[in-house]
C-alpha cells in the first residue's frame, strides 16, 4: 500500500455568521498518493476553493485533520505553516498573483528567499525554472509587460521554486484563451512525470478529460461526492 | 537575509516614491529643528562660556546699592574705605573701583547721554584684558593720563550726526576731552554707545570723591573663589553693617546661565519635539496606508512562504527607513540653519564669539531618535500587516 502525502480525516469547516452557521465544508476524508494527479472539481460555492485552500495548508479546518507527508498541518503554529507551505507546497492561482513591482526573475526568486536560500543559488534556479517554462528571453520583465499565458507560466516557474512535492493549482487556466490553458495542462503533465503531486481545483471538464491517468473528486454542497 | 528584505521594503518605497518622500519630509521638518535648536542653544552656552573666560574665574565683583538688585547708573554704594577693607582682606591680588553714570556729551553742538565708565588708569590694562573692550584705533590710556577718552564704535559711526573720530574733541559733562582710541564692535547698543574715562576726571565732573558704583577683587593665584567669597561677603556685612551690596563671583553668574540657558534649550527642544511625533504619525499613516493597499501582496507572500515575522520585518525595514533617511536630511537641514544662525548672529554682534561644533552626540543621536521613532511609528500597521489571514488577504482586490 502506497504512503498517502496528503490525508484528510472527517475535515469540516465551518463559518460563524453570528445567528447562523455556514458549512463549506462537511466531514471530508480522503488520500491523495505521491505523484497523482488529482481534480476537485464542483460547481462555483460548492466549497471546493475552501477544501483546497486546507489542503495547502492557507486555512485551518474547523474540525477533523489534515496530514501533509505524515505531519498534522491542523495542529501547527501559523509561522511553522508557512514554513510547510514554502517549501512543500507550490500554489498556481486563476489571477496568477504574481507581484506587480517585481520582474519575472524576481517573482520566482522571492519563495526561495522566505526559504532563506543563498542569491546566487536562488538566481541559477530561479532562471532554470523560467527556462523550462520556455520564459528565458523575459527574465527582467514586469507582469504587466507579459501576456497572461506568459504570467501563468510564471506562477508555475515559481510555484516550483523551492522544489515542493505538491503543486495545488485554483482554476489554473480559468482566465486564459483554450489554446493557452492547453500549454499549461500540458506544463503540469509534465512537472507530474518529474514525481510531483498536482492538486487542480477547476470547473472546466475539458480540462479533466485532457488529461490521461488522474483521480476525481466533485464536490457538492460541501461534501464529496 | 535581512539584505533580502531590505531590498524587497526599499523596491515598495519606489513604488510610491511622491508619499515616501512627503512622509519623509515630515520627519526632516522634525529633525532639523530639533538638530539646529540644540546646536545654536550649544553656541549660546559656549558664547557665553568664552565670555566668562575672558572675564576670568579669579574675579569677584562688588557692587553697592539697594537689596534688591545691581545699581542703576549713578548711584554710588561703595565707600573709599570699603575699597581699603577689599584690598587688605586675606588673599586679594588688587582691587579696581569704577564709577559709571549716564552723563551729557556734547559734540559739535549735539547733545546726548550716554553710559560714561571710569577706572584707575593704572588698572587699565587689568581691566580691558578682562573686558569684552578691545582698543581697534588709537591707544589706550597711559598711567596717569586725564584729559582723554576711549570712546565705543557707534560714536565712530552714526550716533551723532557727525561722526567723531580719533583726536576729535568732545564735551563729557561740560569738560572737553580728547578722543585717543576708538573700541571695536561690541553688538549691543549699551556697550557700543559708552564712553571710558580715568576716574581722576569723573571725580572732577560726576563722580563723588570718595565713592565707586563697584569694585572687582582680583584674589591671588591659587585660591578658592567660592571659598575666599563667601568669607568676604560674611566680614563685609558685619564691617558695613548692612547687606545692601551684591557680591558675585564670575563661577556663581555662569552657573546661574547655563542653568538658565539648560531649561530654555529643554524646552525649545520639547517644541521640536512635537514636531517629531507630528512626523511619526504621518509615518504610521503611511504605513496602515500602505498595509491596505497590498493586502493582497501580503497575501501572496504568505502563500508562497512569507512568515508573520518575515511580513512584519518589511514593513519595519520601511518604516524606519523613513526615520532614518528623514533623520540623516534632517540633520543636514539642521546643521545648515544653526551656521546661518551663527552668521547672522554674528553680523548682528561681532564681538560675540558664536561657536557652532557640529557635535556627533547631537548629529547620530537625532538620526538614531529619528529612526526609533519611524519604527515605533510602524510597529502597529506592520503588526496589523503580519497579522493578516492569507486566505482572505489573497480574495482581498
Amino acid at each position: 500500500m502506497t504512503n498517502p502525502i496528503i490525508s484528510l480525516k472527517k475535515v469540516w469547516k465551518i463559518y460563524d455568521m453570528g445567528d447562523s452557521k455556514i458549512y463549506a465544508n462537511r466531514n471530508i476524508s480522503l488520500d491523495i498518493n505521491k505523484n497523482e494527479i488529482v481534480f476537485i472539481v464542483g460547481k462555483s460555492g460548492s466549497g471546493k476553493s475552501t477544501l483546497l485552500n486546507m489542503i495547502g495548508s492557507l486555512d485551518y479546518p474547523s474540525r477533523g485533520k489534515i496530514f501533509l507527508d505524515g505531519i498534522n498541518i491542523s495542529s501547527l503554529t501559523e509561522s511553522d505553516l508557512a514554513q510547510i507551505r514554502g517549501s512543500k507546497i507550490g500554489f498556481v492561482f486563476q489571477s496568477f498573483n504574481l507581484i506587480n513591482s517585481m520582474t519575472a526573475l524576481e517573482n520566482v526568486m522571492l519563495p526561495m528567499t522566505f526559504q532563506e536560500i543563498p542569491v546566487e543559488e536562488k538566481i541559477k534556479r530561479a532562471k532554470k525554472l523560467l527556462n523550462k517554462v520556455d520564459l528565458n528571453h523575459r527574465l527582467n520583465n514586469l507582469p504587466t509587460e507579459l501576456s497572461g499565458g506568459e504570467r501563468q507560466r510564471v506562477a508555475v516557474a515559481r510555484s516550483l521554486a523551492n522544489n515542493p512535492e505538491v503543486i495545488i493549482a485554483d482554476e489554473p487556466t480559468g482566465n486564459l484563451d483554450t489554446k493557452t490553458g492547453k500549454m499549461i495542462m500540458n506544463l503540469f503533465n509534465e512537472i507530474n512525470k518529474e514525481g510531483k503531486t498536482i492538486i487542480i481545483v477547476t470547473h472546466d471538464l475539458d480540462l479533466v478529460k485532457r488529461t490521461s491517468e488522474h483521480k476525481i473528486y466533485k464536490i457538492v454542497d460541501g461534501e464529496i461526492n | 537575509m535581512l539584505r533580502e528584505y531590505i531590498l524587497i521594503a526599499l523596491n515598495n518605497l519606489k513604488r510610491r516614491k511622491l508619499r515616501s518622500w512627503l512622509t519623509v519630509i515630515g520627519i526632516v521638518i522634525g529633525i532639523s529643528a530639533i538638530v539646529s535648536l540644540t546646536l545654536i542653544a550649544q553656541g549660546t552656552e559656549n558664547a557665553v562660556n568664552a565670555a566668562f573666560e575672558e572675564f576670568g574665574t579669579d574675579v569677584i565683583l562688588v557692587q553697592g546699592g539697594t537689596a534688591f538688585g545691581p545699581p542703576t547708573p549713578g548711584e554710588y554704594g561703595l565707600k573709599n574705605r570699603d575699597i581699603n577693607f577689599f584690598e587688605s582682606f586675606g588673599e586679594t591680588d588688587i582691587v579696581i573701583p569704577y564709577v559709571y553714570d549716564t552723563q551729557e556729551v556734547e559734540y559739535k553742538s549735539e547733545k546726548k547721554y550716554p553710559i560714561v565708565y571710569a577706572i584707575d588708569t593704572e588698572f587699565w590694562a587689568e581691566f580691558l584684558g578682562r573686558s569684552n573692550f578691545e582698543v581697534e584705533r588709537g591707544r589706550n590710556f597711559q598711567d596717569g593720563e586725564t584729559g582723554s577718552v576711549i570712546i565705543g564704535w557707534k560714536l565712530n559711526h552714526d550716533y551723532f550726526e557727525k561722526k567723531i573720530d580719533l583726536k576729535s574733541r568732545i564735551k563729557v559733562g561740560g569738560k572737553t576731552f580728547k578722543v585717543i582710541g576708538i573700541y571695536e564692535r561690541i553688538g549691543n547698543d549699551a556697550d557700543d554707545t559708552s564712553i571710558a574715562m580715568s576716574i581722576d576726571d569723573a571725580r572732577k565732573i560726576f563722580a563723588p570723591a570718595n565713592k565707586v558704583t563697584g569694585a572687582q577683587i582680583i584674589v591671588k593665584e591659587g585660591v578658592d573663589i567660592e571659598k575666599f567669597a563667601e568669607e568676604l561677603e560674611e566680614d563685609y556685612e558685619d564691617y558695613r553693617g548692612d547687606k545692601n551690596f551684591i557680591l558675585s563671583t564670575s563661577t556663581a553668574i555662569l552657573e546661574q546661565i547655563n542653568n538658565i540657558l539648560g531649561i530654555i534649550q529643554y524646552v525649545i527642544v520639547g517644541i521640536a519635539g512635537i514636531a517629531l511625533i507630528v512626523g511619526a504619525v504621518g509615518i504610521a499613516n503611511t504605513m496602515y496606508m500602505s498595509v491596505l493597499e497590498r493586502t493582497k501582496e501580503i497575501g501572496i507572500m504568505k502563500s508562497i512562504g512569507a512568515t508573520n515575522k518575515a511580513i512584519m520585518t518589511i514593513f519595519l525595514i520601511e518604516s524606519a527607513f523613513f526615520g532614518v533617511v528623514g533623520g540623516i536630511i534632517g540633520s543636514i537641514i539642521g546643521i545648515l540653519m544653526a551656521l546661518g544662525a551663527k552668521y547672522a548672529i554674528e553680523a548682528f554682534s561681532p564681538g560675540l564669539p558664536f561657536l557652532i561644533l557640529i557635535d556627533p552626540y547631537v548629529v547620530g543621536g537625532a538620526i538614531l531618535f529619528s529612526a526609533i521613532a519611524g519604527i515605533l511609528s510602524g510597529i502597529l500597521p506592520a503588526r496589523a500587516a503580519s497579522k493578516l489571514n492569507p486566505v482572505d488577504a489573497l480574495r482581498y482586490e
